[in-house]
């Protein structure tokens, strides 16, 4: 499935992509320094968030709050994990409290997901998948926030459980458990879902 | 080795992050003999390649990511800058001390504006012109909402209903209302304070949803604080279904207010604005465990039934008694609104210059001079109402009524602002 985001939580390397001296700058609120990480790091933020949350108009403030937090919280950065991984397990914080927020609009805006499929595809086909994701985060609405991250990290960003439990700062056993009740619910709510059917029928070609 | 369901429910999660062969045989066994579990993983795969698809290429132009580290940026500046840079603490302070007297200054006078501040629905506008949807909105200006509006300030959303009038004062993280209504909802994760303003009380909250107009606060979500313009706790704590009346604006001398009434409606949507029964109101009496605090508690109380002289005398009681400063100040603000109750407009304005004579180090005595300036003006005497404003502005170049004082000195000038 997806490509992994982040590197493995268990190696020790604080400084993967970005000078120590840098990093240490960061610590002491260096504003290019801080730019110089930040922007590096975007891109893969963004790309998490918008897997978590899906395809929606607020990501933008997701990683506008994210990038602050970060900043906020350089100077107790230790080192122990790599800072892509530390800004993830903020980017993880960040997206929760914004999933649990109840004011939130749980919509997902059409206009503004990209084509799903490849460019061959015909509109119909766009048109159709497009649809899809929306029911499909649209079930993911439904699920506890924390259930629904856990599950959208190892199912579908494709996270080990271990890095998983580190990201979200719960323990392997709970977060087993996480994923496990959101597929439960993920899967029976979509099983119902008319636009989502042809997922289930039971046609075995083109399946496993 | 036969797999159960369940065991390839798990298999199926985890096959995004690699499973070994043998497990990859049993789960292949299992999925050719159960046509549920095949048309989960079918789906699950499905999801997750959608998923996959839409955020494989980025979702956010290279130009949105770049606003949102900007921001970020200059948010953090504004937020902890003390934190940030305490190592060079030492030496940057008498510097710091200039840079924000100079910036003070600067925002007073030009305002200041955010670019995560901004109109995210319906129709804005200042007096000088409209303000476009995501357009940054200017500080310290008057904002007229010309239908249902939505801003984005701080770590709010405020939801403007159609004509409301509000200051967005960046600075200090505090809206203004200036007329109508407006619901906010306040989010909890910055643990920064929020604070809504009107003319008779203000609202602080760390994280919640609330109403406000000028005449009271409903809160749907969390818990609010409501304090009066003399900075004095009115209500400790206001929680979800509950609501904050304050029936008689202090301007409007010509009938007798009911100043301060707290209730606990019955459902949020239909608020009562009627005088709460006594054994409602009892659940709000303030905390303190100071007895003139509680004495200037209970004349406040009276006051806002209208019994002006049950206000006085529990008044003269407390004044009997030694009064911190505070206290006093609050004893001298309650009497000079007793005057106003009693429609003595000139006897409420001569002890409103009092107090800010005398406590003009104290909200208090800040709240006074504004409301003596007010007073004037509402009575049309011009010219000590200017006085008195011009006296407002050099004394409290950061007050709270800052722009309403520069709003009404212009109004009275007949100057665009």
């Amino acid at each position: 499935m997806g490509a992994h985001l982040l590197e493995p939580l268990g190696s020790r390397r604080p400084y993967a992509s970005h000078a120590p001296a840098t990093i240490d700058a960061c610590r002491h609120g260096d504003r290019r320094a801080l730019e110089s990480v930040l922007r590096a790091e975007a891109a893969a933020l963004e790309k998490l968030i918008a897997r978590l949350v899906g395809p929606r108009a607020d990501v933008e403030d997701m990683l506008q709050a994210t990038m602050l937090e970060a900043i906020g919280a350089f100077p107790r950065y230790r080192g122990e994990a790599s800072v892509r991984t530390w800004l993830a397990r903020i980017a993880v914080h960040v997206v929760h409290a914004h999933l649990r927020r109840p004011e939130q609009s749980r919509r997902v805006s059409l206009e503004l997901v990209r084509e799903p499929v490849d460019r061959a595809s015909r509109p119909d086909d766009i048109a159709h998948a497009r649809n899809q994701l929306n029911r499909v985060y649209h079930h993911l609405d439904q699920i506890s926030a924390k259930n629904r991250i856990a599950f959208v990290l190892h199912v579908f960003v494709g996270h080990p459980i271990d890095e998983v439990a580190a990201l979200v700062g719960a323990t392997r056993v709970a977060t087993k458990s996480r994923v496990f009740l959101a597929r439960r619910a993920l899967l029976s709510s979509a099983r119902k879902d008319p636009v989502l059917a042809g997922w289930f029928e039971s046609g075995r070609n083109g399946g496993d | 080795m036969q797999l159960g369901c369940t065991r390839a429910g798990v298999l199926l999660e985890r096959q995004g992050s690699g499973l070994s062969e043998a497990e990859q045989i049993l789960l292949e066994d299992h999925l050719a003999g159960c046509d549920r579990c095949f048309a989960d993983a079918k789906a699950l795969r499905a999801m997750g390649e959608l998923s996959s698809s839409f955020a494989g290429e980025h979702f956010l132009v290279e130009q949105q990511r770049e606003r949102a580290l900007v921001r970020a940026l200059d948010l953090s500046k504004r937020r902890a800058p003390s934190e940030r840079r305490r190592p060079r603490l030492v030496f940057a302070l008498p510097l710091a001390a200039a840079g924000l007297a100079l910036s003070s200054g600067l925002l007073i006078w030009s305002g200041t504006s955010r670019e995560g501040d901004r109109v995210l629905s319906g129709f804005v506008s200042t007096v000088e012109r409209p303000i476009a949807l995501g357009e940054t909105i200017p500080s310290n200006t008057v904002l007229t909402a010309g239908n249902d509006a939505t801003l984005a300030v701080a770590h709010a959303r405020a939801h403007l209903a159609a004509g409301a009038e509000v200051v967005w004062r960046a600075d200090v993280e505090t809206l203004i209302l200036q007329s109508r209504a407006i619901d906010v909802s306040v989010d909890p994760q910055p643990h920064r304070r929020f604070r809504v303003i009107t003319d008779h009380f203000s609202v602080e909250v760390m994280g919640t949803r609330f109403h406000v107009d000028a005449l009271g606060v409903r809160v749907s979500e969390g818990v609010v604080q409501i304090r009066g313009t003399d900075g004095a706790i009115l209500v400790e704590h206001l929680g979800p279904g509950q609501s904050y009346t304050v029936p008689a604006p202090v301007e409007a001398p010509a009938k007798p207010p009911e100043l301060s009434t707290v209730e606990a409606s019955p459902a949020p949507e239909a608020p009562s604005r009627n005088v709460a029964p006594a054994n409602h109101r009892a659940r709000f009496e303030p905390r303190s465990s100071a007895p003139a605090s509680a004495e200037l508690a209970k004349a406040r109380r009276a006051l806002s039934e209208g019994d002006i002289s049950g206000a006085r005398s529990v008044l003269a009681d407390v004044r009997a008694r030694r009064l911190v400063r505070r206290d006093q100040a609050e004893a001298d603000t309650l009497e000079a609104e007793c005057a106003l109750v009693a429609r003595d407009s000139e006897g409420a304005v001569s002890r409103y210059l009092e107090i800010a004579r005398a406590y003009g180090d104290l909200p208090a005595g800040e709240n006074a001079l504004f409301a003596a300036a007010r007073i004037e003006a509402d009575a049309g005497h011009k010219d000590k109402a200017v006085e008195h404003l011009d006296a407002y502005l050099a004394a409290h170049p950061h007050g709270r009524f800052h722009e309403e004082a520069i709003a009404r000195l212009s109004a009275l000038s007949g100057d665009p602002k």
